[in-house]
């Protein structure tokens, strides 16, 4: 019979010799970081969130003023979703760099340094976004410009292109006030986003403001985030633009003023 | 600060390194772990790659960064054990032995001794596997990972007095197991042969 001491030794030496030579495979980590950079890039998708049928997307708390231009053409199937990921090609904070940046997207854009009022110019990036269907699928990629803009006093500024293609309908956005430069008509719109995490619950309240385009709930934050969003819209040559800022004391005026000042370009 | 709480820190911070060294630290004790819960190694696999990207997604949440393994392995258990609920086990103890016949004979080991050797590990591990999940945890716990009673209380998230009764009722079975083995081998050394 064994005494106590001896019997734990026992056990645990035969435990520690039976799994001494279990190892997870050399894949598991290209697995486990291939989970990880999805996730990532979910979760700014997420936040990049959809919400008409006009492309029109949104960035959480960003400090971004994004130009974005369709290069590829989108496949066949319906598109539901876009999903931001990082281009391979390095943020540049040079804006004499601009024309290079351009060559990458494959588009010639519109494109101000600096604003008027105050909005400077931080960095451009070439951005790459997927367009998914229902179930998922990936049914397409297109390439677009994002420039970075920030006011002295720290207020971010962010803009996204349109695109024309098909996506599911989603809920119309009634527009807050319009105006028109040189022809183009620019809309001006204040949206309310509630950014909550994964297991967050809708409320009756929350579901009936969704469905009348007065709430937008985007999944994949750590807490829950309460956002004015405010964005202006224009179509230029085929190219959509976007102006967006989140949670300024900027006016529809303000934002007609920048909008002019690209057009005027 | 200490090597843990430094991969903390920068795994926090959403730097992707931090979370690399805290993989080799300790993908070997985890997927050993992960391992005996689970009892096959396609599983245990699956629960080590849930539980690293659970630990990277969830870091934040760690509110005492030198509480990190027990935060860790709290995380890998119940991951294991949720995989335990809804997976039937896949002939664990066989798979366990089709490793250790794999191993190099060891050296010194007559082929007698390693034959008993391994009869009697399969009887063990087959005690092990036929615990229910928790006690087979507390008995992972205290004796593979070596934690203390209090420290498997704070991963398991019970008291004290839970693990120490898990602990004496899986010990028991273990020691019976055990001590029916000692007897059939002691026999067969006075007879010859098997009773």
């Amino acid at each position: 019979m064994f005494q106590e001491k001896e019997f734990n030794r026992k056990i645990q030496e035969e435990i520690e010799e039976n799994v001494a030579k279990i190892q997870p495979s050399d894949h598991l980590k290209d697995r486990i970081t291939w989970d990880i950079k999805k996730i990532r890039e979910e979760s700014v998708g997420n936040k990049m969130k959809k919400w008409n049928s006009t492309f029109k997307r949104i960035a959480v708390a960003t400090a971004a003023l994004c130009i974005i231009v369709p290069t590829t053409v989108i496949a066949s199937g319906k598109i539901s979703s876009l999903i931001s990921v990082s281009s391979a090609i390095p943020e540049c904070t040079e804006y004499s760099e601009i024309e290079a940046v351009k060559n990458e997207v494959g588009y010639d854009v519109k494109t101000v340094e600096n604003f008027t009022n105050g909005m400077l110019f931080q960095s451009m990036e070439v951005m790459d976004t997927a367009a998914q269907d229902e179930a998922g699928n990936e049914v397409g990629t297109y390439r677009g410009l994002g420039i970075h803009y920030k006011s002295q006093d720290g207020v971010a500024l962010s803009a996204y292109a349109e695109i024309p293609l098909e996506m599911e309908e989603m809920p119309e956005k009634s527009i807050d006030s319009t105006t028109i430069v040189d022809g183009i008509e620019i809309s001006y719109i204040e949206d309310n986003y509630k950014f909550v995490p994964e297991d967050y619950e809708i409320t009756a309240e929350e579901q009936i403001a969704m469905d009348n385009g007065d709430l937008y709930i985007s999944y994949g934050a750590d807490e829950v985030e309460l956002s004015k969003v405010q964005h202006a819209n224009w179509v230029e040559d085929g190219v959509s633009y976007s102006l967006m800022a989140s949670d300024t004391d900027m006016s529809a005026a303000d934002f007609f003023q920048m909008a002019e000042e690209i057009i005027k370009q | 600060m200490t090597e843990t709480e430094d991969f903390v820190v920068q795994m926090k911070q959403g730097n992707i390194c931090g979370f690399d060294i805290m993989y080799e630290k300790y993908k070997n004790r985890a997927m050993r772990m992960a391992y005996l819960i689970a009892g096959n190694y396609a599983d245990a696999e699956d629960i080590l790659q849930e539980a690293f990207v659970k630990c990277y997604c969830n870091i934040k949440n760690l509110k005492e960064d030198d509480k990190f393994q027990a935060w860790f392995f709290q995380l890998l258990t119940r991951t294991a054990w949720r995989y335990c609920k809804k997976r039937v086990k896949e002939q664990p103890v066989e798979e366990i032995f089709d490793i250790q016949s794999n191993q190099e004979t060891r050296t010194g080991s007559s082929a007698l001794e390693q034959i008993l050797k391994s009869e009697r590990t399969s009887i063990l591990m087959d005690a092990i596997s036929s615990l229910a999940v928790k006690q087979r945890t507390v008995v992972i716990l205290y004796y593979y990972n070596q934690l203390s009673i209090s420290e498997i209380a704070e991963v398991m998230k019970c008291s004290e007095g839970t693990v120490k009764s898990r602990l004496f009722i899986a010990r028991n079975r273990l020691r019976s197991v055990y001590n029916l083995y000692e007897y059939e081998e002691e026999t067969y050394y006075v007879s010859g042969e098997r009773v």
